[in-house]
């Protein structure tokens, strides 16, 4: 990297930033173009446009006609009893199959209501897409309940009250983070990031949750909201027994969690925000 | 009714009124349904997960007309759910090839916002039939599937660098031919 690249290979580059395949050095690389050549994003803005063109080249494939009349049903149900909570569709036919009962229901769960989107749970002999109510108790690691919930919500909480600020320091751009960081050693590509559009980058913080060490970085929304997002190393018997991609909770207060992990990290989004803009900030900072 | 847009069915379905429901599944029903069986590949999965991003849209009221099209947020809210689904299927969870960029307002201000859906899929389609097979390929397969770049390599049986410059090229050829026609088109 240390000649100067030609055109044609900085346009490789943005494909591979847009498509996701950089290395971390590409990374690294393509960051200092972007500041260089501020022409570069509009570059990428139009290869993400590309991308997000491809389901126009899909083949027409028309639904069943009986979808459409199922789905204004389903609409149609949900308006009747707004008061309800909502279930997504049963499946027509169960298509989903899981290894074993992550959690078990609760009725009487009081606290944080745990929503399960889109995990599919074997209950009894039956298989059934649900969204639920669970206690947190019942997020469980080894079969004993995940502590880590009640870290990230003290966590949270405490950093917006702390009288100093929400944040250990202050940065413009996401490569100053790993620098700034004690102790934890993470890379750009693998920090929990919101899109520049979505939330504004106050900065970050370590974070030590129980055994969990990891970091913290804070956002302000367009509506003043302030955000945590965690990146969290646990030893993989620590890791809570995620069953779907996403599990998102909400506590009384308004407070919402969206967890997601990945090989190496827990990830978890933490806001006094509904749960659908939590998920959709959690799809935002996996880039989905 | 027939050209009333969509901010405004949105706003008359988020109102209670289920015919705008109707509206927008005849006008985008096709497009989500095409990209859930593309990606689960099985009916009752594609039909119940077209289920789910209407009554989502009807439910969330995430959807902000300032920030893109409605087309383009339910391609994305479709494609991300697909993958979520694919991942939760997973035995072993894999890690979702990155994509550094949330797609949902990337046409607030395009020109192609200004075309049919109809001449959309033209002039995309054409522009694919431009790309090398395996170029092709590989963009599906991560597009739609969010099959990282290695699992595609292993799955292809060709280096990982391979792919890699696929998918790239693939992507900066679908961006010059859709340039191309749209000149053509204006």
């Amino acid at each position: 990297m240390s000649e100067p690249l030609s055109p044609q290979e900085i346009r490789e580059l943005a494909a591979g930033y847009v498509l996701g395949d950089l290395t971390s050095a590409e990374t690294e690389a393509f960051q200092g173009l972007l500041h260089e050549l501020p022409a570069l994003k509009v570059e990428v803005t139009a290869l993400q446009e590309t991308l997000a063109m491809m389901p126009y080249g899909l083949d027409d494939v028309e639904p069943e006609g009986g979808l459409r009349s199922q789905i204004l049903s389903a609409a149609k149900a949900e308006f009747s009893s707004p008061t309800s909570v909502s279930l997504p569709p049963q499946p027509s036919t169960p298509t989903f199959k899981r290894s074993r009962l992550p959690w078990i229901m609760s009725t009487t769960a009081a606290g944080l209501a745990l929503v399960c989107g889109l995990a599919t749970l074997r209950l009894g002999n039956q298989v059934r897409t649900l969204q639920a109510q669970y206690s947190p108790s019942e997020l469980t690691v080894a079969g004993d309940p995940w502590s880590g919930l009640r870290n990230l919500l003290q966590d949270h909480h405490q950093s917006l009250q702390n009288p100093d600020g929400p944040v250990d320091f202050v940065v413009s751009q996401p490569d100053e983070i790993p620098d700034l960081l004690q102790g934890f050693q993470t890379t750009v590509a693998a920090l929990p990031l919101l899109p520049d559009h979505q939330g504004k980058l106050l900065g970050g913080s370590n974070c030590q949750l129980g055994d969990a060490e990891g970091l913290r970085l804070t956002y302000q929304l367009e509506t003043d909201q302030t955000v945590s997002a965690y990146q969290l190393v646990l030893a993989e018997e620590e890791f809570p027994e995620l069953q779907s991609a996403h599990l998102s909770l909400q506590q009384p207060d308004g407070t919402g969690i969206v967890l997601w992990r990945d090989e190496n990290y827990l990830y978890a989004v933490v806001a006094e925000l509904p749960t659908a803009e939590l998920q959709t900030l959690a799809y935002a900072i996996e880039g989905i | 009714m027939e050209h009333e847009t969509d901010g405004s069915l949105v706003a008359r379905l988020w109102e209670g009124e289920l015919s705008a429901l109707g509206i927008l599944y005849d006008r985008y029903g096709s497009l989500v349904y095409g990209i859930a069986i593309k990606g689960l590949r099985r009916v009752a999965e594609a039909e119940d997960l077209t289920q789910e991003i209407f009554l989502s849209l009807m439910r969330t009221r995430s959807y902000q007309p300032h920030r893109g099209s409605l087309a383009s947020y339910l391609t994305t809210l479709t494609r991300s759910r697909v993958i979520d689904r694919l991942r939760a299927q997973s035995t072993q969870y894999k890690y979702l090839n990155q994509w550094h960029q949330s797609q949902t307002v990337v046409d607030a201000d395009t020109p192609m916002q200004h075309i049919t859906q109809q001449e959309k899929r033209a002039i995309v389609r054409e522009a694919l039939t431009t790309l090398k097979a395996q170029q092709r390929e590989v963009l599906e397969l991560s597009y739609y599937e969010g099959q990282s770049q290695r699992d595609i390599a292993e799955r292809l049986g060709v280096p990982l660098g391979t792919v890699k410059s696929w998918a790239r090229r693939g992507l900066l050829q679908l961006r010059k031919q859709l340039d191309l026609l749209k000149e053509d088109l204006s």
